[in-house]
């Protein structure tokens, strides 16, 4: 559903230095990958260049069989959510209801539609109660959940999710592991919480110095000390103590 | 703000009118009112009703307002003082006591100031900011400033969090220094523009995220109803008339 082919991307044009230096993989339709790395691997820098925020020097981004263009660069983020790390980013208009009706209304849905997707979506994520209430007035947990939703009421096929865990409590992080885990959208997740890509997802992306270094199951990438301690990272705590099954 | 916010989202009848019928009015009303010619005093009493009425059929408690209307007052005050001050010459006498014309138009300016931030107030009080810009646009005011309005308006609550973030880390560190020292004050300023900056361009990133292009204007709405057309006729008819024909004056020929 993905395909990435050699993206490169250099924030600025004179350096020869590349923040993505030639990546190549791709997402199956409803796959769940995790994307992790260290600080400054460029985790982030990926997400914004698959919706086109960040322009790539070269290489390639299709999905749906849409490639990555300024001409086709509408429909695609129609088909693709971003969540940012910091809700309080994300959530710019002043109440939870306008919103979730900026994505859909930027792109010409009617308000009736709207209301109904929107309805569904809170529902679905166990909101519902906060349709109407102040966007800044709310918790951490309650704010990611509004964002998601932001973006869910798009009817996106991908989910590129940045640092989804930060800010939440023990609990909210439970939560949303378990909303995410039913999502039947692909998603692609940056996060520096091991366990939760362990909890939520099948594959890993493992970056290094704006590089693929490891792609595989999270099953062997994530307890594979030596290999995550060769990129700035560490087992996941709840791995630490025990044994690979 | 975050009060009348709240206010705004209220389900009266004046709630349910359509923004563009209160945004006519109201910016009828503050040109009506700002025209009246400094020595009418009594003319702009009947005025008076406009607030109170919309306050009173909206439910819009009078305390958010006062407040708010606090921070307003002392600027007109000061233009008011230097009148009286300035214009002696009496306008009337009361019993024995000469009234100065300077006296009149001081209390015509604060008037005048009460009764127009009392109407825009009321105006965020009853209808979402959102909605006041995107009306806005459709009255062709360029949609930019319209775009920036809400977003400013939305963002003023999360800079005045990162100015406090930045005060408090601030303030641990300055061994009980009351307030921020002058010779720290240029870096502290520079940090807050700073990050406002970077909060800005995320907030941009976001928005290109779900589709933005430029522009955009809220929930599309049908056009006036009748019943909103009528509400917009009928005040403005009965400020037009009020502003031309002096109901005090007419009323107190009366009893006299």
């Amino acid at each position: 559903m993905l395909r990435v082919s050699g993206l490169r991307v250099k924030y600025n044009a004179a350096e020869a230095a590349c923040a993505l230096d030639g990546l190549d993989f791709s997402i199956r339709a409803g796959e769940r990958v995790a994307l992790i790395g260290a600080n400054g691997a460029g985790k982030s820098t990926l997400l914004l260049s698959l919706v086109g925020v960040l322009s790539a020097a070269s290489g390639s981004v299709v999905l749906d069989g849409i490639e990555l263009t300024k001409d086709t660069l509408t429909r695609l983020r129609k088909r693709i959510g971003m969540v940012l790390q910091n809700p309080d980013d994300q959530l710019f208009m002043p109440t939870v209801y306008e919103d979730i009706a900026f994505g859909p209304r930027n792109f010409g849905h009617g308000e009736a539609e709207i209301e109904a997707r929107m309805d569904k979506v809170l529902r679905a994520l166990g909101i519902f109660h906060l349709k109407h209430r102040m966007a800044h007035k709310l918790s951490g947990g309650e704010k990611r959940l509004v964002t998601l939703a932001g973006v869910l009421v798009m009817e996106p096929l991908l989910l590129l999710l940045d640092e989804p865990s930060s800010f939440l409590d023990p609990q909210a992080r439970r939560r949303l592991i378990k909303i995410l885990a039913e999502l039947p959208q692909a998603l692609l997740l940056t996060t520096h919480d091991l366990d939760m890509a362990l909890d939520l997802c099948g594959r890993v992306l493992l970056l290094k110095e704006g590089k693929v270094h490891a792609d595989g199951p999270a099953g062997e990438i994530l307890y594979n000390a030596a290999l995550l301690e060769d990129c700035g990272l560490e087992l996941p705590l709840s791995l630490a103590h025990r044994e690979k099954p | 703000m975050d009060r009348l916010e709240q206010l705004a989202l209220g389900n009266t009848v004046i709630h349910r009118l359509h923004p563009m019928a209160k945004l006519l009015t109201t910016a009828f009303y503050v040109v009506i009112v700002i025209s009246f010619p400094s020595q009418n005093v009594s003319g702009l009493v009947p005025f008076v009703l406009y607030p109170v009425v919309l306050m009173s059929l909206s439910q819009t408690p009078g305390r958010p307002l006062l407040g708010r209307l606090a921070v307003a007052l002392p600027f007109s005050l000061a233009g008011g003082i230097s009148n009286l001050l300035l214009v002696r010459e009496a306008a009337f006498h009361v019993g024995n006591v000469a009234v100065s014309q300077g006296a009149v138009s001081c209390a015509s300016i604060l008037l005048k100031t009460l009764l127009s931030v009392l109407a825009v107030l009321l105006l965020i009080a009853t209808t979402s900011f959102v909605e006041i810009g995107g009306q806005l646009a459709r009255l062709h005011m360029p949609k930019i400033f319209c775009l920036q309005l809400i977003m400013t308006y939305r963002y003023i609550s999360v800079l005045l969090e990162e100015a406090v973030a930045m005060y408090t880390a601030y303030a641990l560190r300055a061994n009980g220094q009351r307030g921020i020292g002058m010779r720290d004050m240029g870096s502290f300023l520079g940090q807050l523009l700073l990050r406002s900056f970077d909060r800005a361009e995320r907030v941009y990133q976001a928005m290109k995220c779900r589709g933005f292009q430029g522009v955009y204007l809220g929930r599309i709405r049908a056009g006036l109803s009748g019943k909103d057309a009528l509400y917009t006729g009928a005040l403005m008819g009965a400020m037009l008339m009020l502003r031309f024909f002096n109901l005090s004056l007419f009323l107190g020929s009366l009893v006299g």
